[in-house]
């Protein structure tokens, strides 16, 4: 189970799993993109929307990777790997009963696209999308192990984005609405997973054992 | 709320897709002395289509007086940066315009059957947002909105609006940042695509709690104004004035198209001739700006038909107390309490109306009889229409202390069903009169949702 971790390929392909699953989350930035060119009646909207919401994601993404991977090559790592599954797996039990709130926008509907970018980061980074990294942060022998990781990650996540914001535009928010997923209660279960991962790694990880 | 796939079926991202809902077979109505929700069965396939079959009695200390409730949440939860799918149509909120008190009331698991989960108690919104006299409830983006005529203490102003949480019900506290030169308060929407929100101005407490106050009224005290908030910063931008002689601006219908950004406003009396009057906002050039479209005259009556209130004048102001505007945003019905007159104009282009039908039921002078031949007393007032255009509902009381200076015979609720062509064009449903005995009605709500609840993001 933990192979996943640690081939090179298989880490590609999960960080873009997780990045296209977080694209397909609507509170996460396609209905913001699908609202706006609606409400202009304009297609390329669509499309000059998902740009600034995608850096505000890789932002966003990359502020909560950074924080980890800073803490990673700067203190014991085995300290960083606790701290870190703790940190996972609390969120997720407080996201777990909270999952259906999330952060007040005061910057309203009618936005500029410089005001989409800092949507996209507030509502990534509180919604600690950056934090499913920590396993390959833990495991990665050096900084730039990780840029490709990251690089995928965030081009899944744009790539699911448009995708999804296409689809909904073409068929309409109403076809769609029976689909919703409810991501935010999922997330919450992922992250407790995740949480739950890391603390076995740490039991196994002193003496490089892999669990099988 | 833990569900895991699809969102509330009555939520809608369009209006247009909401004129697609199947019809309703419930409605809920505010029933006075005593005060009590009622459940009117709707559903034309029920032995019990058409009667009153559930009241919920409200325990309250003190006259609640319902006026104008809300859902707890409703289409604007589809909106993209208040996406909330896990919220449902469920609750209502029965605000009681005479107590400040605050009901919660659950429609589930039986429809028919509501129950009330928690009272929320006039000390608590006094505290923690400064106002009473709760009015117009609202389900909006990130909490529910609710308008208050009067200040916490005593009986003057300002009003505004306050926030409720939309997961559990608490109190989190007066919305405005800076009220500009607003004071009174009545009804609120907003455009919600643009972050523009609307208040209209009645009265405060002291110039309507114990009835109308005509010599108030002829020194032009009440409410003539309608402001425009900014609903990011909460911030007021403008005031638009209708001038002094157009008292108590009450309702607002904003457009529905969230493209659009134009909505009417009903002005009660204009104390230089009588008459009604409503008028659109619209935007220009960054400015709104306000334009009366429509004025619905008094109409003469001898002094024996007048109650004392009207001796002097000699004829009998429509009172435009209530509008409505279908889904497509092309017709809108307005109701004369005064005359007993539901109006019905094409206002596919807001700056110019054209009248398509009326229907007459009661009225103040010469009162017209319901189609089966019942009498019926008040007049046309709270009016809501179903998300197909099809039905009107209406009631026939505004507001007691008022109910009995313009009717002081006495007003015995009664709820009637309009039957509304595609095209335009109304009737009187002769087979369908409700009537509470022992108790007024005011507002209706129909069941998933109806042309004056819900707010959407998506044109």
């Amino acid at each position: 189970m933990a192979d996943i971790l640690f081939s090179h390929e298989s880490q590609l392909a999960a960080v873009a799993l997780l990045g296209a699953f977080h694209g397909i989350n609507p509170a996460m930035g396609w209905l913001f993109a699908v609202f706006l060119s609606l409400q202009r009646n304009d297609q390329k909207v669509l499309y000059f929307a998902i740009l600034p919401i995608g850096i505000g994601q890789m932002l966003g993404d990359g502020f909560v990777i950074a924080l980890q991977t800073a803490a990673r090559f700067h203190f014991p790592i085995h300290t960083v790997h606790l701290a870190i599954a703790s940190f996972i797996s609390l969120y997720g039990i407080y996201r777990l009963f909270r999952y259906y709130r999330h952060i007040r926008w005061t910057g309203g509907l009618k936005v500029g696209y410089g005001q989409l970018v800092l949507w996209s980061f507030l509502a990534s980074s509180t919604h600690g999308s950056g934090l499913l990294f920590a396993p390959f942060i833990l495991s990665a022998e050096r900084v730039t192990d990780l840029l490709p990781l990251w690089f995928f990650h965030e081009l899944a996540m744009l790539a699911s984005m448009t995708a999804m914001a296409t689809l909904v535009y073409k068929f309409g928010v109403h076809a769609f609405k029976k689909y919703i997923v409810n991501f935010e209660l999922a997330w919450a279960v992922l992250l407790i997973a995740v949480g739950i991962l890391l603390f076995i790694m740490s039991g196994g990880g002193s003496s490089d054992i892999h669990m099988h | 709320m833990s569900k895991w796939f699809g969102t509330d079926p009555t939520f809608y991202p369009s209006p247009q897709s909401a004129i697609h809902a199947p019809p309703e077979k419930l409605a809920y109505i505010a029933l006075l002395k005593p005060d009590a929700l009622g459940v009117i069965d709707l559903d034309p396939d029920s032995p019990t289509y058409g009667s009153l079959i559930y009241k919920l009695a409200l325990p309250g200390e003190g006259d609640d007086e319902l006026h104008h409730f809300g859902w707890n949440a409703c289409s604007s939860a589809l909106c993209p940066s208040a996406f909330h799918p896990q919220l449902e149509r469920r609750y209502l909120i029965l605000p009681g315009i005479r107590s400040s008190r605050i009901y919660i009331v659950d429609t589930k698991p039986d429809p028919r059957k509501p129950k009330i989960i928690r009272t929320i108690e006039p000390d608590e919104i006094k505290k923690r947002t400064g106002y009473s006299r709760l009015h117009t409830v609202h389900c909006g983006p990130d909490g529910i909105f609710i308008s208050a005529l009067g200040a916490a203490e005593g009986k003057g102003g300002p009003g505004g609006i306050l926030l409720l949480d939309h997961f559990n019900f608490n109190v989190l506290g007066a919305w405005e940042m800076d009220r500009g030169t607003q004071h009174f308060a009545y009804d609120f929407w907003w455009h919600i695509a643009h972050d523009v929100t609307v208040s209209s101005g009645w009265a405060t407490p002291d110039l309507f709690e114990d009835g109308l106050k005509l010599d108030a009224l002829l020194q032009r005290k009440y409410g003539h104004s309608i402001h425009f908030f900014d609903s990011r910063t909460r911030r007021h931008i403008q005031e638009i004035d209708f001038g002094d002689q157009h008292q108590m601006v009450l309702e607002l219908r904003p457009a529905h198209n969230p493209r659009k950004t134009y909505g009417f406003a009903s002005v009660v009396i204009d104390v230089t001739n009588l008459a009604s009057s409503i008028w659109v906002w619209y935007q220009e050039n960054g400015k709104w700006k306000a334009r009366k479209v429509i004025e619905i005259p008094a109409v003469p009556a001898n002094r024996d038909q007048l109650p004392p209130v009207l001796k002097e004048v000699g004829a009998v102001p429509p009172l435009v107390t209530d509008m409505v505007l279908s889904l497509d945003d092309r017709f809108l019905y307005v109701s004369c309490w005064g005359t007993g007159e539901l109006i019905q104009y094409d206002v596919s282009d807001p700056f110019d109306p054209k009248l398509v039908d009326k229907v007459k039921v009661g009225g103040i002078a010469s009162p017209v009889p319901h189609p089966s031949g019942k009498q019926i007393t008040g007049g046309v007032q709270m009016v809501e229409l179903s998300r197909d255009g099809r039905r009107a509902y209406f009631s026939n009381s505004l507001y007691r202390a008022w109910d009995d200076q313009f009717y002081p015979d006495g007003i015995r609720g009664a709820m009637v069903k309009v039957d509304i062509k595609p095209e335009g064009g109304m009737e009187i449903d002769p087979g369908f009169l409700i009537e509470f005995e022992g108790s007024r009605a005011h507002q209706i709500r129909l069941e998933g949702g109806d042309c004056s609840t819900d707010s959407f993001c998506y044109p």
